[in-house]
C-alpha cells in the first residue's frame, strides 16, 4: 500500500514538475511581465518584433491619426519612436497654436515590416483616401510613399534576406499578391485567382509565401513554394468549408500554423489553431486535417497570425476563456504538452514572440490596453 | 481598522479623473486637459498654477479658459435642443402609459418641455391647463404662469405676460431675461438649488459675475426637480428643462467674463480671437449690440477660417433693428461658401426662425450636405458633432447619419471623451436614440456623464423612454 501511495504522490508531483517537451522545459509557468506602453488613456495593439528582436513596434490612436511606435526593447526607458504616413506640420490655424494643438496629422498607419538593418515598410494613407505602401528608417527623415501609383496597398512581408518585398495590391479591382526585387525594383504579380489574396508571410529562407486568398464566406491557405519561378505556381493548403487565416512559418521552415474556425465542439464562434507541413505534403480536410489541430477555443488575432516561439515547435497563444481573462499558454506541436502561462494580466490577446525568445501582448489595465512583454527564454 | 485609510486612499486614487494621473505643469499640461476635453480639469489647472505661470503664457492660459467656456456653452446648447426632444417624447410616452396618469407632474413638464422645444402654442394651452389642477404644488403653478407669460411673449403676446414677468423672484427674473433680454437683479435671495441657478445667470447678465460665482459654488446639475413616488416600484423623476437653460447661459456668461479683457487688453491674434469668442457668446446671450462691436473688432485680424462667421453675425445682430437688403445678403451667402463654422451659423439662424434667412433656405441644405467636400484639413470632431445634429434635426436618416459620424469616430477609443469631441459624441448618441438603439445611445452619455455634469436628465427621460418601447430595456438602469 506505501509502494502505491508512494507512485501516486510521485505521479502528483511530476504532473506539477516542468513539462517533458524538450522545447517546453526550462520555460517557467509563473513569467514576470513588464507594461512597456503604460498610458492611463489610450489603447495599444499590434506588436511586432523586428528580425533581430530589438525593436517592438505596436499601433496607437493618437488625436485623429493612427500611428506606429517603435521601442527598442534593449534600452530600458528609451522613448518610442512615432512613425505616420504624413510629414509633420504646423498647426491648422493660430488658434490652434494658440491652443497648442499638436501638428495636425490625419494619416493612418499600420503593419508595419522591419528590414534588417533598422529600415521598415508600413501601410500608410498619408491623410488621404487611399493607402500605399510608405518606407523609412528608424531616425531618418519622414517616410515616403514607396507605391505611389497603385490605389489600395497593404499587408508588407519583407523576405528574411532581404531581397524580396511582397505585398497586396487592390490596383486590379482585387487583391493580389505582388512581388518587388528589392535589388532592381522590378514588381510582377504572384496571384492571379478570382479571389482575394491577403496575408502574405515568408518562409524563413526566403523561397517560399504562404498566404490567404478566399471571399467573405471562406478563405483558405495557400503556398507558392518557390517565388522566383518564372510562373509562380500556387497550392492550394486548405480546401474544408472552414475559413483559414494567416498562415505563419515555424521557425525551421517545417510547418505552417494558420486559424481555422474549425472547432471540434461544433462551435461556430470558436477558433483553433492548425498545423500542417509546409510543403503541402499534408491533409487538406476532413478528419485527417482536423486532427491537426494544435490548440483550440484560441483567441485569434488576425494582424499577426500565430505566434512560433524560436526554438523548437511552439506556439504561444490566449485561450478563449473570458472568465479566467483569457490566459496565455504554450503549446509544443511535436508533443502537443501544454503549459499556461501565469501572467497576471487580463484579456490577452495581440501574441507576437520575438527572435530572443520576448513574448509580446496586448492585455488591458483600468479599461485600457496595453502593450506587456515577457521573457521566455529560461533555459533556452 | 487600520486598513481602512489605506482602502480610502486607494479608493480615491481609483476615483480620481484617468486625465489628471500624469499631467504637465503649466500651460502645457492646462492645453493637454483642453485637447482631451476635460475643461473644467483645464481651468482648475491653470488657476492653481496662476501665480507661477510665466507672464508670456497668461494670454494664451486666459484664452483657453475663455474658450473652454464657450466649449461647454455650445454643447450645454446642443444638449439642451436634444433634452427637449427627448424630454417631450418621455413625457408623452407616461402620458399614453395608464398608470402614468394620474402623476401631476406630467402635464406641467409637458408643458415645460414644449416650451423649451419652441412649441409655444402648445406651451401655452398645457401650462394654462395646469392653473386648474389641484394635485400641482402652488409653487409650480406659478412656474407654470411664469413659463406660459414666456410662451406669450414669443407668440407677441406680450401684454398679457408683462404682469406675471414682473414677479420679483429669482425664476421670474431669469424668465423676463429670457423672454425680453431685461436682466434686473432678483429682488429677494435665491431659496436652494433651482432658485440659485435662476438667480445666478441674471446676476451675470446685470454685471455682477462675483455674486453670481458665489451662488453657483457646489450646485448639483444633476438633481431631479420633482419626483413621484405614488408607485414605490416605479419611481418617476422629473428636471426642469428652465435649469439647463440658465446653465447654457452661465456657460456664455463666463466665457464672457474670461474673454473680454483679453480682447479690450491683449495684442495680436489673442485679442482678435478673444473678441471673437467674446462677441460669439454675447450673441447667443441676445447682447447684440455688444456682439457687433466685439466680433467687428475682431474681424480683420482673424483667420480665413472665422472672417466669414464673424461677418456673418455682425450682419444678423443688426437684422432686428435694421432689416438687410437683399444685396447684402446675397453677398454674405456667397462669402460663407465653403465654410463649415459659417454654414452651421446660417443653420443656426434658419433653425431659429429667422425671416431674413428664408431665401436660403433650400440652399442650405444642400450646403449641409456638401460641407466636407470643400474643407481642406479634416474638420474637428466639434464641427463634425454639429453637423450631425444639424442633419438630424432637419429629418435626416439617422442610420444615414450615423455612418457618417462614425467615421469620425475614434474607433479603437468608442466612446472615450479623451478621443473624441463631446459633440461628436452627443451627435452619435442621438442618432442612437432616433434609430432606436437606446442602449448604445444610452452607453455614450454614460461614458460623457464621467466628466460632463448635467446630463442625468436627458439619461433618465431617454431611460424611461427605453424602458417603455422595449421590453429588455426595463433592465437597463443609470445610477440615480
Amino acid at each position: 500500500v506505501r509502494a502505491v501511495v508512494f507512485l501516486v504522490v510521485c505521479s502528483s508531483a511530476l504532473a506539477a514538475e516542468p513539462p517533458a517537451s524538450k522545447s517546453l522545459a526550462g520555460i517557467s509557468r509563473e513569467v514576470v511581465v513588464r507594461n512597456v506602453t503604460a498610458t492611463t488613456d489610450q489603447n495599444e495593439w499590434n506588436p511586432r518584433f523586428s528580425p533581430d528582436g530589438r525593436y517592438l513596434s505596436f499601433e496607437r490612436r493618437d488625436g485623429s491619426a493612427q500611428a506606429i511606435y517603435v521601442l527598442d526593447v534593449d534600452t530600458t526607458g528609451a522613448p518610442a519612436v512615432r512613425i505616420s504616413s504624413q510629414p509633420p506640420r504646423g498647426p491648422a490655424s493660430a488658434e490652434q497654436a494658440l491652443l497648442g494643438a499638436a501638428p495636425v496629422d490625419g494619416s493612418f498607419n499600420s503593419q508595419i515590416a522591419f528590414y534588417a538593418d533598422g529600415r521598415f515598410v508600413f501601410v500608410g494613407n498619408g491623410g488621404t483616401g487611399t493607402y500605399h505602401l510608405y518606407e523609412g528608417r528608424l531616425g531618418g527623415p519622414p517616410p515616403k510613399a514607396v507605391t505611389a501609383d497603385s490605389k489600395e496597398d497593404g499587408h508588407p512581408a519583407l523576405s528574411p534576406d532581404g531581397r524580396w518585398l511582397a505585398y497586396v495590391s487592390a490596383r486590379g479591382g482585387l487583391g493580389r499578391l505582388i512581388l518587388r526585387d528589392l535589388t532592381i525594383g522590378a514588381e510582377r504579380s504572384l496571384t492571379s485567382g478570382a479571389k482575394v489574396d491577403l496575408y502574405p508571410v515568408w518562409s524563413p529562407d526566403s523561397r517560399a509565401i504562404a498566404y490567404t486568398s478566399g471571399d467573405n464566406d471562406n478563405h483558405d491557405v495557400f503556398l507558392i513554394p518557390d517565388v522566383s519561378a518564372a510562373v509562380p505556381a500556387p497550392r492550394q493548403l486548405t480546401t474544408w468549408k472552414y475559413d483559414d487565416l494567416r498562415p505563419t512559418f515555424s521557425p525551421d521552415g517545417t510547418l505552417l500554423a494558420f486559424y481555422s474556425n474549425y472547432s471540434p465542439t461544433n462551435e461556430e464562434k470558436e477558433w483553433s489553431i492548425v498545423t500542417v507541413p509546409a510543403d503541402g505534403s499534408g491533409p487538406s480536410k476532413g478528419a485527417a486535417l482536423a486532427k491537426l489541430a494544435v490548440a483550440v477555443n484560441i483567441v485569434k488575432d488576425p494582424e499577426m497570425g500565430p505566434a512560433w516561439l524560436p526554438w523548437g515547435h511552439v506556439i504561444a497563444y490566449a485561450r478563449n476563456l473570458k472568465a479566467e481573462w483569457n490566459p496565455i499558454s504554450l503549446v509544443d506541436v511535436d508533443t502537443r504538452e501544454e503549459l499556461r502561462l501565469e501572467t497576471h494580466t487580463r484579456m490577452n490577446h495581440d501574441l507576437a514572440c520575438s527572435p530572443k525568445g520576448l513574448l509580446a501582448f496586448r492585455a488591458q489595465v483600468a479599461s485600457w490596453d496595453d502593450i506587456f512583454v515577457a521573457d521566455l527564454r529560461g533555459a533556452h | 481598522l487600520k486598513r481602512r485609510p489605506a482602502l480610502m486612499a486607494t479608493l480615491a486614487l481609483a476615483a480620481a479623473p484617468l486625465a489628471l494621473a500624469a499631467v504637465k505643469p503649466g500651460l502645457e499640461g492646462a492645453q493637454e486637459l483642453f485637447r482631451k476635453n476635460h475643461w473644467d480639469e483645464a481651468r482648475a489647472h491653470l488657476r492653481a498654477q496662476w501665480s507661477t505661470l510665466p507672464q508670456k503664457d497668461q494670454g494664451a492660459a486666459t484664452f483657453l479658459i475663455g474658450r473652454s467656456y464657450v466649449r461647454e456653452a455650445e454643447l450645454y446648447r446642443a444638449l439642451r435642443r436634444v433634452g427637449a426632444e427627448v424630454g417631450l417624447a418621455y413625457m408623452g410616452e407616461l402620458t399614453a402609459a395608464k398608470l402614468s396618469r394620474g402623476v401631476a407632474w406630467i402635464p406641467l413638464f409637458t408643458g415645460f418641455y414644449q416650451l423649451e422645444a419652441g412649441k409655444d402654442r402648445e406651451a401655452e394651452r398645457s401650462l394654462l391647463a395646469v392653473q386648474s389642477q389641484k394635485t400641482v404644488p402652488p409653487e409650480w403653478k406659478a412656474s407654470a404662469q411664469l413659463r406660459r407669460a414666456v410662451a406669450l411673449y414669443h407668440l407677441g403676446r406680450g401684454p398679457e405676460a408683462a404682469a406675471a414677468l414682473q414677479e420679483p423672484g429669482p425664476e421670474a427674473r431669469l424668465c423676463r431675461l429670457l423672454a425680453t433680454g431685461v436682466a434686473e437683479a432678483p429682488a429677494t435671495p435665491p431659496k436652494g438649488r433651482r432658485e440659485s441657478l435662476a438667480a445666478a445667470a441674471v446676476l451675470f447678465r446685470a454685471g455682477r459675475a462675483s455674486d453670481a460665482e458665489r451662488l453657483l459654488a457646489g450646485l448639483d446639475l444633476d438633481a431631479p426637480d420633482a419626483e413621484d413616488a405614488s408607485d414605490p416600484k416605479k419611481i418617476l423623476r422629473f428636471h426642469d428643462p428652465l435649469l439647463s437653460a440658465a446653465w447654457e447661459r452661465i456657460c456664455w456668461e463666463r466665457a464672457v467674463v474670461s474673454l473680454k479683457p483679453l480682447a479690450m487688453g491683449g495684442v495680436g491674434i489673442e485679442k482678435a480671437l478673444a473678441a471673437y469668442y467674446a462677441g460669439l457668446s454675447l450673441f447667443h446671450l441676445g447682447a447684440l449690440a455688444d456682439a457687433a462691436k466685439l466680433l467687428g473688432d475682431a474681424g480683420p485680424a482673424l483667420g480665413p477660417e472665422l472672417q466669414p462667421t464673424a461677418r456673418l453675425l455682425v450682419a444678423a445682430a443688426s437684422w432686428r433693428d435694421k432689416p438687410p437688403a437683399a444685396a447684402e445678403l446675397t453677398s454674405l451667402w456667397d462669402a460663407t461658401r465653403g465654410q463649415p463654422d459659417a454654414v452651421l451659423v446660417w443653420e443656426e439662424l434658419a433653425a431659429g426662425r429667422d425671416p431674413k434667412t428664408e431665401p436660403f433656405a433650400s440652399k442650405l441644405d444642400a450646403r449641409l450636405k456638401e460641407l466636407w467636400l470643400s474643407a481642406d484639413e479634416g474638420p474637428s470632431g466639434a464641427l463634425i458633432g454639429a453637423w450631425g445634429l444639424a442633419r438630424l434635426k432637419r429629418g435626416d436618416d439617422p442610420a444615414v447619419i450615423l455612418a457618417a459620424l462614425s467615421v469620425h469616430r475614434d474607433a479603437s477609443n468608442k466612446n472615450k471623451l479623451e478621443w473624441n469631441d463631446p459633440l461628436l459624441l452627443l451627435a452619435l448618441s442621438t442618432a442612437n436614440y432616433r434609430d432606436q438603439q437606446y442602449a448604445q445611445s444610452l452607453e455614450t452619455l454614460f461614458e460623457m456623464s464621467k466628466a460632463l455634469p448635467g446630463l442625468r436628465s436627458l439619461q433618465w427621460n431617454l431611460q424611461g423612454i427605453y424602458a417603455a418601447r422595449q421590453t429588455a430595456g426595463g433592465e437597463a438602469r443609470i445610477s440615480q
